[in-house]
Order: structure tokens, then C-alpha cells, then sequence
């Protein structure tokens, strides 16, 4: 082999590993902005208004994953982005939680509540209180998951993350315990029903 | 040549000379008679200039509704409904002054039960005052008049059957067996009922009735359990019917209609589900049976009063007001207010209007314009439809414009 090679192939190597730290870094940077999108599409939403499409949230969600899937794949014991990237799984986790939320938890304390009425209408007392009675356990795991989802977003070390997601941490977090509080307030609607 | 001004083209009959200047003065004495003359036929007001609506006729004396035909009507009626006559309790209902406390007592499995309830004297005097206006007394059922109330009612039988420890079966016998033990059941004679239907708390707040109200009310309560309870009623006796599995049909006295009712007595104590007084045996040979359902129904009163009048038309605003006197409420309701010929003419006006949803025993107001050809004989008709409420028609008077 000639003696020249060796340098100008550890060369390739350098400038490949390096550029596999640009690129994380390069896809890591592209989180942010979805994670501030996301957490503006939670805001947008409330139990009591009625407003549950989640349909943008998870949209940022499904992004969110995509870009750090892709992270994932080619990290390895990097020590410069793993807590970022940790913070940001974490973060969309708490998203994903929130998603559920509206889209499943919702769906069946709605479902529980239109079961109510057709009972109610059927002048069936008994039964009637058992779906409203299941309404508000639902309303009380709704409350519950979103409070989870709040102290997710708590574990995640400001640090972690850049400082201009710093207002979207919070902002996210006070988005969970908000609808925490309105899930309470649906389960209290119920408890006077009873 | 200078013209000459001749009085001599005027007539001298009366022998006075009129000057010219005088001419145009009669015509506008003339045109203002005329003027005068015509306001006073018409009786003419001008309607409240702010708005900018027209002149309308002036009230008559007596605002009966009915006019001669060269006078514009202008408050119309509605033609009562000579059909409707509700039906009234055998002894007046004396009205209570103060709240009370009732004990109930009931014997069921061995033991002796009582529970005291609290009757507020404004509920009882509402249900006393209530009109019967449902066409069965099926209709009161699943009224949601008290349903609150009978639902506390319910509540607290569970609890007690619950603290003691009775099974789904038990439960509904124990509450069988509570009305059956109403202290004022009126049981004892053939024929045990009157057609004044009570409504299932009110027949609590009584402490019992007859057994057309007891079998309301423990329809309603067993019902309210989720059994589909329904009422059976014959010319003398009023019952309550229920579906059982086929095994303890079997062992029952009494299984009524094709689809096997079991007979449940609500008047007399110590009769067991399938069982029934002698005394209603030949009464059995022809059993009703009444499935209770949601069966919505209003009524409807109205009157309508000229607001507005041109050359073409006169327009007269409805008032009417729709109460939702069925079982459950009235929902999606419409009414078409119409203006139609009463003399055979074929015009018709037609002014449709939608109803937010009424609960039970609620009213709703409703208002509309109608428009009527001036010179004709005229009626209105409101005509209310709905789920469950099929065209009812409400007539007017006959008016004229």
C-alpha cells in the first residue's frame, strides 16, 4: 500500500466522524421549533371549551419523533447531546401522554356521558349513575395523566436545553397542569350530577 | 288697449260679489274637510313614528277580537278547545301551609322497615295544582316531573337495601313491598281507582293512592332500577308488569300477555310478585298492558295583534306560547304561524319558526309576523311539529282587514 494513503484515509475518517457530530447537532437543532409548536397546539386546547383536535399537536409529535428516531439511530456515547436529547424525549413523551389525554381518555369519558343520557332517557336511574360514576373516574384519570405528564416536563434539567425553549418548558408545563385542573373541574360537574 | 277687469263674469244670484282672492281660499277649505273627513273614518294613529312604521288603525272599544266585516280586527283570538276537559280529583285537595315529615313503614323478609320523608309543602302544593293534561295515565311514569326528587327517593331504598346486605332480586321485592305498605293506600273495594292520575312523587308526598297511582309510581321506581317495569291496567284494578327469566315465571300465579308479564300488586300489602287480591281475578280477563315511554307533547295558546298596515296588507304579530306538557321534553320542535282565507279564498301566508328544546312542564314563548290581504276574512293557524309530535293544529277566530 502506498505510504500516503494511510493519512488521507484517516483523513476521510475525521472528516466522517466529524461530520456525523454535525449532523446530531445539526437534526437536534431542528427539535426546538416543533417542541415550541407542539406546546403552542396544547395551549390551544381545552376540555371545558370543547376544544380536542389534536391533530396539530400531533403532528409536532410525530415530527418530534421522526427527527430524534433519526438521532437515535446513528448516536452513540456522545456526551455533548445525550442529555439534550434525553431532555427532548422526555418532553415529547410528555406530549404523547397529553395527546392521549384528548384523543383516547376524552373519547371515553364523552362515550360514558352519551351513554348517560340514552339511560337517562330510558328512565333508568341505577344505570345512569353507573356511567356518570364511570365519567368521573375518567375524568379523575385524565387529571391524573395530566398531572404525570406536568412532572415529566418537571424531571427535564433547564440546563439540558437551549435557552430560548426555556419559555416553552414552562409554558408546556403550566398547559398540563391546566388541563389537569379542568379535567378536576369536569369530575366536580359530575360528582354534583350525582 | 288696456285689459278690463269685469266682475261680471261671476254670477250675481245671490246678489253679493265674491272677490277672486276668495277661490283659492274655499279650495283649501275644501281639500282640508276632505282631509279631516277621511282621517276620521279611518280612525287613523300613527304608529310609533320612531320605527317609521305606517299609520294603523286605532284599538276598538272592546279589543273582542271580532269586528263587522268594514272594520279591520285588531287583536285576534284563539278559538278555545271546547274538546278539553281535564279531569279533577273526587275530593278538592287541600293545600298544605308548612312542610312535613312522613314515617313509612313496611314489612318485608321478617322484618320491619320505616323510612321518614321530608314532604315541602311548595312541592306538594305544585303537584296538587298541576293540571292532568297527559291523554293515558301511562304518560306519568317516566314524567320528569319530580323525577328528581323520586330519584333521591330511589337512592336512599338502595342504600338501606344495600346496608342490608339484599341482592338485585331482594332489592326490588323490599321496594315492592314499600309502596305496597303505603299508609293511605286506598284498597279494599272492587273498583279502586278514579281518573285523576297522580304523578309517582306526588303519590309519595300522599303517603299512597289508589292503585292507578301506586302502579305509577312503583313503574316508576322499578324503572328507575332498570327493570322494565309496565303498567297493566283492567276496568276495576291497576297493576304493574314485569319480564322475568322464564324459570321463576314458572312458579308466578299471574303472568299476563304474550310476551308474560308477571303481575305485580302495588296497592295491598303481603302480596308477592305474581300474586293478586281475589277480589281482581275477573277483572283479569282483559288486561291492558301500557309500555311507559318518553312521549313528548305541547300545547299551544296565542293571540295576535295588528302592528302594521298598508294599501295591500295588514300584519299582525303572534304571540304564542308553547308548553311542554308531555313525558320528557320537547325537542327540535317547529311552528308554522299561517294566515289563510276563512271566506274560501285561496291565499295562504305561511311564517316558520324553530323552537329551542323545552323541558318537561316548561314554556317557551314564540313570536311571529303574519301577513293578511287587506279586505279579507281571515284565521290563523299555528301548527306545532316535533319528534313524537305530529301537526297540531290551534285556530284562530275568524278576523277581518
Amino acid at each position: 500500500m502506498h505510504r500516503g494513503v494511510i493519512p488521507i484515509f484517516m483523513m476521510i475518517m475525521a472528516v466522517v466522524l466529524v461530520s456525523g457530530c454535525i449532523f446530531n447537532s445539526d437534526r437536534l437543532s431542528q427539535v426546538p421549533p416543533h417542541l415550541a409548536d407542539a406546546t403552542d397546539a396544547l395551549m390551544d386546547l381545552d376540555l371545558l371549551e370543547g376544544k380536542v383536535n389534536t391533530f396539530t399537536l400531533d403532528d409536532e409529535i410525530w415530527m418530534i419523533d421522526q427527527l430524534l428516531s433519526e438521532i437515535e439511530a446513528i448516536l452513540e456515547d456522545d456526551e455533548t447531546t445525550s442529555p439534550q436529547y434525553d431532555a427532548y424525549l422526555t418532553w415529547n413523551n410528555a406530549f404523547r401522554l397529553m395527546s392521549q389525554v384528548f384523543k383516547e381518555d376524552y373519547m371515553i369519558y364523552q362515550s360514558h356521558l352519551r351513554q348517560a343520557d340514552r339511560f337517562y332517557d330510558d328512565f333508568n336511574y341505577v344505570a345512569w349513575r353507573g356511567e356518570i360514576d364511570h365519567a368521573k373516574n375518567q375524568a379523575a384519570r385524565m387529571s391524573e395523566k395530566s398531572r404525570n405528564a406536568a412532572y415529566m416536563v418537571d424531571t427535564i434539567n433547564p440546563e439540558d436545553i437551549p435557552g430560548d425553549l426555556q419559555q416553552s418548558l414552562r409554558q408546556s408545563r403550566s398547559a398540563m397542569m391546566e388541563i389537569a385542573r379542568q379535567s378536576s373541574t369536569l369530575e366536580d360537574n359530575l360528582k354534583k350530577r350525582l | 288697449m288696456k285689459p278690463v277687469r269685469r266682475e261680471m263674469a261671476l254670477p250675481r244670484s245671490s246678489g253679493a260679489r265674491i272677490p277672486l282672492y276668495a277661490i283659492p281660499l274655499i279650495c283649501l277649505l275644501l281639500f282640508l274637510t276632505t282631509l279631516a273627513g277621511c282621517l276620521e273614518s279611518e280612525e287613523m294613529i300613527i304608529a310609533s313614528q320612531s320605527d317609521g312604521l305606517p299609520a294603523v288603525p286605532a284599538d276598538d272599544a272592546t279589543g273582542s277580537g271580532v269586528s263587522a266585516p268594514s272594520q279591520v280586527t285588531r287583536v285576534v283570538s284563539q278559538l278555545p278547545d271546547e274538546n278539553l276537559i281535564l279531569p279533577a280529583p273526587d275530593k278538592p285537595i287541600t293545600l298544605k301551609d308548612s312542610n312535613t315529615a312522613e314515617i313509612y313503614r313496611w314489612f318485608y323478609g321478617g322484618s320491619y322497615y320505616s323510612w321518614t320523608m321530608y314532604v315541602p309543602a311548595q312541592g306538594y302544593n305544585y303537584f296538587a295544582t298541576l293540571p292532568r293534561d297527559k291523554p293515558d295515565p301511562v304518560d306519568y311514569v317516566m314524567s320528569d316531573r319530580g323525577r328528581t326528587e323520586l330519584q333521591h327517593v330511589i337512592s336512599e331504598l338502595i342504600s338501606h337495601s344495600n346496608h342490608q346486605g339484599f341482592s338485585e332480586r331482594e332489592r326490588r321485592d323490599f321496594i315492592i313491598a314499600f309502596v305496597q305498605s303505603l299508609p293511605h293506600n286506598q284498597w279494599g273495594s272492587v273498583h279502586d281507582y278514579d281518573n285523576y292520575p297522580k304523578y309517582p312523587i306526588q303519590t309519595l308526598y300522599d303517603g299512597g293512592g289508589d292503585s292507578q297511582d301506586t302502579s305509577i309510581l312503583l313503574t316508576s321506581l322499578l324503572r328507575l332500577l332498570g327493570y322494565q317495569a309496565v303498567l297493566i291496567s283492567t276496568p276495576d284494578h291497576y297493576m304493574v308488569g314485569l319480564i322475568e327469566p322464564e324459570a321463576y315465571r314458572d312458579e308466578r300465579e299471574w303472568v299476563v300477555g304474550a310476551e308474560g308479564y308477571t303481575v305485580i300488586e302495588s296497592n295491598h300489602p303481603g302480596y308477592s310478585i305474581g300474586r293478586l287480591p281475589t277480589q281482581y281475578r275477573r277483572a283479569m280477563a282483559k288486561p291492558e298492558i301500557k309500555i311507559p315511554r318518553r312521549n313528548p307533547d305541547i300545547d299551544l295558546h296565542f293571540h295576535a295583534r295588528l302592528i302594521y298596515t298598508d294599501q295591500a296588507y295588514a300584519y299582525y304579530q303572534v304571540y304564542s306560547t308553547i308548553t311542554s306538557t308531555g313525558t320528557g321534553p320537547a325537542n327540535d320542535l317547529k311552528v308554522i304561524f299561517t294566515g289563510q282565507a276563512a271566506d274560501g279564498g285561496s291565499w295562504r301566508y305561511d311564517e316558520m319558526k324553530t323552537v329551542p328544546d323545552i323541558p318537561e312542564g316548561e314554556l317557551q314563548l314564540v313570536e311571529a309576523t303574519v301577513r293578511i290581504p287587506r279586505n279579507a276574512e281571515a284565521e290563523i293557524v299555528c301548527t306545532v311539529s316535533g319528534p313524537g309530535i305530529k301537526d297540531k293544529k290551534y285556530f284562530s277566530q275568524v278576523f277581518y282587514t
